[in-house]
């Protein structure tokens, strides 16, 4: 023993320079001397420190607004600047500082590393270039939308959380290794929290901010036990390390070998968290609530950048994934059904934020979809294309709701393109539909195409029928992005100012009140940044179809990408895909030579086809005989004909009563029982514990009487007692 | 004999200072009555210099001389400033107002007297080594508390008790006379070297065992140990403070050195590894330990009076010292030594009991009768802080030492029963102690509330403060003891465990019988050692 | 000698509060308790940090073969005042002195009556504290830890809220009487050390492990259980933590900071130090029950603090739930897994104390700690809201704060514990992925119940008790002297989470002595059979032993 403790000290004392020499040192060979690129997630974190210091000293002006336009606006040229000088140049390691770092010492060899280094290949620069970029347009747009809250410093703190989310997200995509990933991974979902909650004295926000939060960490659960399981079994947390280990075990899975249960489970674990994160079935709970943030935060936060982190995940680790093809199959129908579902939902809501949330959910389930039939590059593009068009049709609906007082009801707005000023807003929503519903040579279209014929190529468990359900949501999903354009934007002019004011200060609103009433209400169209950030936008979902026809080989610029990544070394162990090479999608498989039996060339008509259904449907039930806004007779008619479908889709088919009685109120039952419990029978045995002394005493008390006759026979019968004790006892 | 008086020095100084009291206390000049308790503190400190070159004894506990006896002493010394006027200030008071004097009524030589004649007898239990000397130290330890108890006060209440102490006193030392009778009986010897050695050589037989049992069940009442303890809280109530505190000490002390010489004559050298008692003695010993403390600390809970609530204490903190008798001299060279264990944990206690006595001695209130009386509940002690900061910082100092409270002085009391208990493998025990402790926790952390952080309320009237102020000297020479022994925790230890060890003449011959007679057993001492 | 000043400086400061007038109490007690700090950051100075597994400022050097202790106490039974530090304990009194001057910051306007017995009783605790830690003799580790209770007792008696004297006396019996039995634990082991050195005694810790180690299977299985009843209500573990919310609900604001930050950790501590070295043999056997147990703390306790509505209690719950991670790290018996909890002890320490701080700030101002009176109050206090939604997050384990670290390694070291082997045997730790799975659904369940908290207390409509009546001397929001308390706290936060490297090299070499002992006792003494005694391992023990 004594050899024990005296030799661990001197050895791990020997081994502690050592490791603190190693950091320091060059590690692997994609080792980067770009330390610059670290102003990517630096500068948003300096610009969140500043507002926050702003906050403090209670700022008033814009300058919380353009110190982060400014901060995200270099970064994003950072990025750009990193792209096309290393965007070719495979992989980058750029260390920044040791984080985490236990070792066993000796000559065990192991060690949990975690550092906060940057892991830059073509997939974290197809990310962080639309991260950034859309976080700077979007900070751009808030410095007016959020103008309201200047006085209340609410301006200021909202500013730092949004650079603070940019930082994470860097986090998230740039991380070297899980467990920086982790972090960025739960700082994104704080800053969601903290960003949904912000108008924080509505209960609905604070509601809804604890809801996404809280729904996230189930899924964080699971990437948590996923990194884990990952560590136990490949040593390591590091991505470099992680994949060089997963190389090795598709050489040995190409050679016809098994794959562990182990390495299975660990795909099957970060799939949950990828589910949370992105708000797919079953955990898409929060994302329609999330709403209740400002509208900028739901077209930069909860539809163009955090909800694809999953997606991210996913990408990232689909060489892990390929070697579980159960996994890949759960992905698959998870995301096809989701995207139904949140369709089906989407149809019916009235108010419009919520049914571009729907939307968004249902498009992620379509980039699972295509992840789990393999197409990186379309899953990615759709992210892409996704990211632009989905935030101009948030901000659209920002610029209808900073101009209507909050009102989102599409019952009681109409006819928006005939005011004045709403020119562009008008068409960036259009825009913005139009690639939403897969209009033909719009981004969406193409990126939408590449993963619905996968569907059909890929072989695996009813990936067929998920074709067709896929194409059916397409339909829908042309059916309520038009629904929300022609109802909203066409028609008769007509609109009634919310009573739900967005501003969290309860004196303004009454202000607001008194100064114009709902009478004289005067929508005040969006000013220049709004306008400006609008305009970007449709060139750039319009422009987002340009890299499908760059790059042709690849499948398009993002195909590229996709391809250099690590997304692109696949092995699958039992997928007949007819390929090694996955990722090039559609191009590697053995497609056939006529039209009929190449997917990807009918699939443009089918889709294009289905687009103009949805659109001509919507046209015919929200734009024929329409007098006012609050009805269509159509629609109305069609409601009554299908009454019970359609009152489950605008109750969300009551999935959220459905996790109340299954979950929150059983859970919330057990936790008074526990806290009863542990009153009554954990403490009071306690209680009974310490109460025992005490009747002892009682029912000794009796003895001590007082008595001398009484006494003398007690200490007389004691004596008898022992002794006849002890004369038994010999 | 005469030879034995070279042994007892400190008796024989305590003696004569007896004799000078009870002269000086009938001394017509106020003066020289007052002198008689400076003479009783000068016996004491001489009998305290004295214990240090008194020589060896060749009794059960040959090295017990400085160790014990300068602990009596010493203890008594610090109880005496408490005694201190205790008796008769209402005739003095009577005096100075210019009364007449009446040597009839005047009763404080007799009280220092009494007071030395107990201590004496506590000393001289310590070297006798035979029974009738023990029955006589014992009674001489005894007879004059039963009436100092009677006297302490005026009131009837103290004459009860007194009464009550002395017929149930008598009781016991009828018990433990005729245990001596029938050790007698068995051995055909009072010597208690010779009754080891027949009970060694001959065995014990019925009549001895019941004898020793007997013995030590009637002795068991100076200890106040179950189930002889039912006179403890009655008469610790109807005695003044101070007689109580002492009570708490002297019997208890002389009680605990006769049954430590009585147990030598059975124990410590026997059994398979040499030091066990008889089982039949040791299941007593146990149970009767773990009832004591029990039935000690379990009464004490209830007590809304004080002095009644240190009482119980008392005999609780006897079942502890049970334990270490039951360990014995323990198979280590020192701190497995259960007896040193015990007699060190005595000394703890005598120093911190004494100051919880003190404090209740220093205040007064008036009773029904508006006569100031010494307070007695719990009740009473209520704000203290605010009113006499440096009593509720003595009460605070001794509660918590009583209780065990690391660092104060009894915590190394009770740590050394624990390791002797242990040591032994007396591990139920040592946790049944543990758990006491903790029940023990609650009623001392009464008295702590109650004059530390209670606050007194607008309509209670404010504690007097006894005009006695020795009482006070004592309360601080306690609190400050508690605080200060702690230091020379080690030495005295160390003193103990050295006086403790039983002759090595009887463990030498209980060697050599074992020896002779059990091989088997001898195999198992070789591979102990 | 350093760390006998940073016990006597508190001491020293107690007396001079004692002897100072009242008014002048604080600022005097702000004083000495900054000047321990000075002295613990110069200590921290000292300190090699080369060597952090190797036990310093102690002349009792075993590794020099200098065994004189600082001041014998008992000699016949080897207890002596010795102090020494590895890193474990040097972060711990970091964390001790840092806690006190913040405490008495924090208590300026609280304690508004009998002040002057306040900081002496705060004084004399932070004293113990620190020798809880510095103690590498067993008796004065017990005395300092049992010596805690007192002064605890004395604060929450008498500047708790309304039920405090139950509250006080809950605390002090049901802690006093775990400890009791645990000192028969440790005395056992003692006297185990006495057998094999023909009864000589000793209470050095470490001379103490060496002798525990020879013990039998049952032997140590006792002795565990015995430990624990001391330790675990400590820590507390789940079925005997019912005193906690109660003495947190009752004890005043820099009481249950230092209950939390610091005299939990006694109870952690003394697993790290006592229970994985004396008896790994019996922590291997058992680790999966105390695991259970800890599991079953995290859950049941978390979701009790999801329908409290005081929000002190729902604090005080959570560190049962807190400390449930804490001793699952322990048992995992890894290097992951220890680092972990004793990081975790630390940063518990910091974001629960501040969490603590932040209620008491508000219950200053409110008079209340109930979510039903209180709500919203980030329109009323902002910079309180930012301070408390922060350390909210700590606690919650957000990464890159410093409560991420500690959780996330101690839940790694369980999942990994049966799966990887280190040391020379090459064991399979006693834990595994399951035990780390259930644990880990803690995380949401504390998101459940922290942001319930701060979804009612800091947001949502304001809403102010009735009955209010503002603190006639503190601002609406928090007055710069709350801010210091804070800041600190909140600095303390962010380093330890995004840097908290230097620390965890500084604790691998101590942890790894730790665990890595256990793991080699509980490999070697595998095949000993049971009720092998110690006759042979202690004849083996002294061949090795005497130098």
């Amino acid at each position: 023993m004594i050899s024990v403790m005296q030799t661990i000290p001197a050895t791990l004392a020997s081994h502690a320079p050592a490791a603190a020499g190693a950091a320091h040192a060059p590690t692997a060979p994609g080792d980067s001397s770009a330390i610059w690129l670290i102003l990517i997630p630096l500068l948003p974190l300096v610009s969140s420190i500043l507002c926050g210091i702003y906050r403090a000293w209670g700022v008033t002006s814009k300058l919380p607004g353009y110190t982060t336009v400014l901060a995200l606006a270099v970064s994003f040229i950072v990025t750009l600047t990193g792209y096309l000088s290393f965007g070719g140049a495979g992989v980058q390691i750029v260390h920044g500082f040791q984080w985490l770092n236990i070792s066993w010492g000796e000559a065990h060899g192991q060690s949990l590393t975690a550092n906060f280094s940057l892991y830059i290949d073509s997939l974290t620069w197809l990310w962080m270039l639309f991260v950034t970029g859309l976080a700077t347009l979007i900070a751009l747009y808030s410095t007016e939308y959020m103008s309201e809250d200047q006085k209340n410093g609410g301006y200021a703190r909202y500013f730092s959380f949004f650079s603070l989310f940019v930082f994470a997200m860097s986090c998230l995509v740039m991380g070297d290794n899980l467990l920086l990933l982790y972090l960025g991974w739960e700082g994104v979902g704080l800053c969601s929290y903290l960003l949904i909650g912000y108008y924080y004295t509505k209960p609905a926000a604070v509601a809804a901010a604890k809801k996404a939060f809280i729904v996230n960490r189930i899924g964080d659960l699971g990437l948590a036990l996923g990194m884990m399981l990952a560590f136990v079994e490949f040593g390591s947390l590091e991505f470099s390390e992680i994949f060089a280990r997963v190389a090795e075990i598709q050489a040995t899975v190409a050679a016809g070998g098994h794959v562990s249960w182990q390495i299975e489970a660990i795909p099957l674990l970060l799939m949950v968290g990828a589910f949370g994160k992105s708000a797919q079935l079953p955990l898409y709970v929060w994302l329609p609530d999330a709403m209740e943030g400002p509208t900028p935060v739901s077209a930069l936060i909860h539809a163009a950048t955090m909800v694809t982190a999953g997606v991210y995940l996913i990408a990232r680790f689909l060489p892990l994934f390929a070697l579980n093809p159960t996994s890949l199959a759960i992905v698959a129908w998870v995301g096809g059904l989701t995207a139904l579902l949140a369709a089906t939902i989407g149809m019916s809501q009235f108010d419009i934020k919520r049914v571009m949330a729907y939307s968004t959910v249902s498009q992620l389930g379509y980039m699972f979809l295509g992840l789990g039939v393999l197409t990186a590059t379309g899953a990615a593009y759709h992210v892409f294309t996704h990211a632009f068009f989905k935030a101009t049709l948030f901000l659209s609906c920002g610029a209808v709701m900073h101009g209507f007082a909050g009102q989102l009801d599409l019952r009681k707005l109409s006819g928006l393109r005939k005011l004045k000023g709403w020119g562009i807003v008008t068409l960036a929503m259009l825009v913005g539909c139009l690639c939403l519903a897969g209009f033909p040579f719009t981004s969406g279209f193409f990126s939408k195409d590449m993963i619905l014929a996968e569907a059909f190529v890929t072989q695996g468990p009813g990936y067929q029928a998920l074709g067709i359900l896929a194409l059916i949501t397409a339909g829908m999903t042309a059916y309520y992005s038009f629904r929300v354009f022609f109802r909203v934007f066409c028609g008769p002019v007509e609109f009634h100012p919310s009573d739900d004011h967005h501003g969290d200060s309860e004196e303004e609103h009454e202000a607001h009140e008194d100064a114009e009433g709902h009478h004289g209400f005067h929508p005040h169209a969006p000013g220049w940044a709004i306008n400006l950030v609008l305009m970007v936008l449709i060139v750039g979902s319009l422009a987002a179809a340009i890299p499908y026809f760059v790059d042709k080989e690849n499948h398009g610029w993002v195909g590229g990408l996709v391809h250099d990544s690590t997304a692109g070394h696949l092995v699958l162990p039992t997928v007949a895909h007819g390929a090694e090479d996955a990722a090039h999608g559609a191009e590697a498989v053995a497609h056939g030579e006529g039209f009929w039996s190449d997917p990807h060339k009918w699939m443009y008509y089918v889709s294009g086809t289905i687009g103009f259904i949805g659109i001509g449907l919507a046209w015919l039930i929200h734009m024929t005989r329409r007098t006012e806004a609050a009805t269509a007779p159509i629609a109305d008619g069609l409601k009554n004909a299908m009454r019970p479908v359609s009152t489950w889709c605008e109750r969300k088919w009551y999935v959220d009563e459905f996790y109340d009685i299954i979950f929150r109120y059983p859970l919330k039952i057990l936790s008074h029982l526990f806290y009863l419990l542990d009153q009554l029978l954990v403490d009071g045995l306690v209680n009974f514990a310490g109460a025992v002394p005490r009747m002892l005493g009682r029912s000794l008390r009796p003895s001590q009487n007082g008595l001398l006759q009484s006494y003398a026979v007690g200490m007389g019968g004691g004596v008898a007692v022992i002794l006849f004790i002890v004369w038994i006892l010999l | 004999m005469i030879e034995k008086l070279a042994q007892l020095h400190p008796e024989i100084a305590l003696f004569a200072a007896t004799c000078i009291v009870m002269v000086l206390g009938l001394a017509k000049s106020s003066f020289w009555r007052g002198m008689s308790v400076w003479v009783t503190g000068l016996g004491l400190v001489a009998a305290l210099v004295l214990s240090f070159f008194s020589p060896q004894t060749d009794g059960m506990l040959p090295n017990s001389l400085p160790y014990l006896k300068a602990m009596i002493a010493a203890i008594g010394l610090m109880i005496l400033p408490l005694m201190g006027g205790t008796v008769d200030r209402w005739y003095e008071r009577t005096v100075g107002r210019g009364a007449s004097f009446d040597p009839l009524r005047v009763t404080r030589g007799e009280f220092y007297a009494f007071y030395l004649l107990s201590l004496m007898g506590v000393m001289l239990c310590v070297t006798a080594d035979d029974l009738i000397w023990l029955f006589l130290a014992l009674e001489l330890t005894s007879l004059p508390t039963y009436i100092m108890v009677a006297m302490s006060t005026p009131r009837l209440r103290s004459q009860e008790a007194g009464v009550k102490y002395f017929f149930l006193g008598a009781l016991s030392a009828a018990t433990f006379l005729y245990g001596f009778a029938m050790l007698y009986g068995a051995t055909g010897t009072t010597q208690l070297q010779d009754i080891a050695i027949h009970f060694r050589t001959e065995g014990m037989g019925l009549i001895g065992t019941l004898g020793l049992v007997m013995a030590l069940i009637g002795v068991s009442f100076k200890i106040a140990a179950a189930p002889m303890h039912f006179y403890t809280p009655d008469v610790y109530q109807g005695a003044a403070s101070p007689v109580s505190a002492f009570l708490a000490f002297a019997p208890k002390a002389a009680g605990f050195v006769v049954m430590i010489q009585l147990l030598s004559t059975v124990g410590w050298g026997w059994g398979e590894h040499g030091i066990a008692l008889p089982e039949a003695l040791r299941i007593t010993l146990w149970v009767i330990a773990a009832i004591t403390m029990t039935f000690g600390n379990v009464l004490a809970l209830l007590q809304s009076n004080a002095k009644r609530m240190l009482a119980y204490s008392s005999i609780a903190h006897s079942g502890y010292m049970l334990v270490g008798l039951l360990v014995g001299p323990g198979q280590g060279p020192i701190a497995g030594n259960g007896l040193g264990a015990a007699m060190f944990y005595l000394l703890c206690y005598g120093v911190m009991n004494l100051g919880a006595f003190a404090v209740l001695a220093c205040l007064e209130k008036r009773d029904e009768h508006g006569e100031l009386v010494e307070i007695e509940t719990v009740e009473d002690l209520r704000g203290l802080h605010a009113a006499r900061p440096g009593l509720a910082w003595a009460m605070t100092l001794c509660a918590l030492s009583l209780l065990g409270m690391p660092p104060l002085l009894g915590f190394w009391g009770k740590l050394g029963l624990f390791t002797s208990g242990i040591s032994a493998g007396e591990i139920g025990l040592v946790v049944i102690m543990g758990l006491n402790s903790a029940v023990a926790a609650f009623y001392y952390l009464r008295l702590v509330r109650a004059v530390m952080l209670d606050t007194r309320d607008e309509d209670m009237d404010r504690p007097a403060l006894t005009d006695m102020f020795g009482r006070r000297v004592a309360a601080g020479l306690s609190a400050v003891g508690v605080l200060v022994v702690v230091i020379w925790a080690g030495q005295l230890q160390a003193a103990s465990d050295h006086a403790t060890e039983v002759n090595p003449r009887i463990r030498q011959f209980n060697e050599r019988v074992v020896e002779a007679e059990e091989t088997p057993v001898i195999e198992s001492i070789a591979r102990n050692d | 000698m350093t760390l006998l000043v940073l016990i006597l400086i508190p001491l020293a400061g107690a007396l001079v509060v004692g002897l100072s007038p009242e008014r002048q109490a604080k600022w005097i007690a702000l004083a000495w308790t900054s000047l321990a700090l000075g002295a613990a950051i110069f200590a921290a100075f000292m300190f090699d940090w080369a060597n952090p597994g190797v036990i310093q400022f102690s002349p009792k050097n075993h590794a020099s073969g200098d065994l004189t202790p600082l001041l014998p106490l008992v000699p016949s039974l080897g207890i002596s005042i010795s102090l020494g530090a590895d890193s474990v304990s040097m972060f711990l009194i970091l964390l001790t002195t840092l806690l006190g001057p913040l405490c008495v910051l924090g208590s300026f306007t609280a304690i508004t009556e009998r002040v002057k017995t306040f900081y002496v009783w705060l004084l004399i605790l932070q004293a113990a504290m620190t020798g809880v830690f510095a103690a590498r003799d067993l008796i004065l580790f017990y005395v300092c830890f049992e010596f805690t209770l007192a002064p605890m007792f004395v604060l929450i008696s008498l500047y708790g809220s309304t039920n405090r004297r139950y509250a006080a006396i809950k605390f002090f019996l049901y802690t006093f009487t775990g400890s009791m039995i645990a000192l028969a634990g440790l005395v056992y082991v003692a006297w185990v050390y006495s057998t094999i050195h023909n009864g000589a005694w000793s209470f050095d810790i470490a001379d103490m492990q060496h002798a525990a180690l020879t013990m039998s299977r049952t032997e140590q299985t006792w002795v565990l259980f015995a430990l624990l009843a001391g330790f675990a209500v400590k820590v507390p573990l789940f079925p005997v933590h019912t005193w906690l919310p109660l003495a947190h609900t009752e004890a005043p604001t820099a009481g249950s900071v230092l209950l939390a930050g610091v005299l939990l950790k006694l109870g952690t501590y003394g697993i790290f130090r006592f229970v994985l070295p004396f008896v790994p043999l019996a922590v291997a056997e058992y680790a999966s029950l105390i695991a259970i147990i800890s599991i079953i703390g995290i859950l049941y306790a978390g979701f009790i603090c999801w329908v409290q509505t005081d929000v002190k209690k729902l604090v005080a719950y959570s560190s049962v739930s807190h400390l449930g991670f804490c001793v699952l790290g322990l048992v995992a018996l890894n290097m992951v897994g220890g680092a972990g909890s004793v990081m975790y002890m630390i940063n518990h320490g910091l974001s629960t104390g501040a969490l603590f701080f932040c209620i008491g700030m508000m219950y200053e101002r409110y008079h209340t700690r109930s979510m039903n009176e209180v709500g919203g109050l980030a329109r009323r206090m902002p910079v309180w809201s930012f301070f408390m939604v922060f350390f909210t997050m700590a606690s919650v384990g957000l990464p890159g704060l410093n409560g991420f670290v500690g959780e996330f390694m101690a839940l790694l070291g369980t999942f990994q514990s049966g799966a990887r082997t280190i040391g020379a045997g090459g064991t399979h730790g006693p834990l595994g992925p399951w035990f780390a799975a259930v644990a880990a659904t803690g995380m949401i369940v504390a998101a459940m119940y922290l942001l319930y908290m701060v979804g009612r207390v800091v947001f949502g409509p304001l809403k102010e008790p009735d009955h209010h009546h503002a603190h006639e001397t503190l601002p609406a929001d928090l007055n710069a002297r709350e801010i210091t308390v804070l800041a600190p706290l909140a600095v303390l936060c962010v380093v330890l989470g995004v840097y908290p490297s230097p620390m965890l090299r500084a604790l691998e070499a101590p942890v790894a002595t730790t665990i890595a002992a256990a793991r080699e006792a509980s490999s070697r003494m595998a095949p000993v059979p049971m009720d092998s005694g110690h006759a042979e391992v202690a004849l083996i023990h002294d061949g090795e032993a005497s130098r």
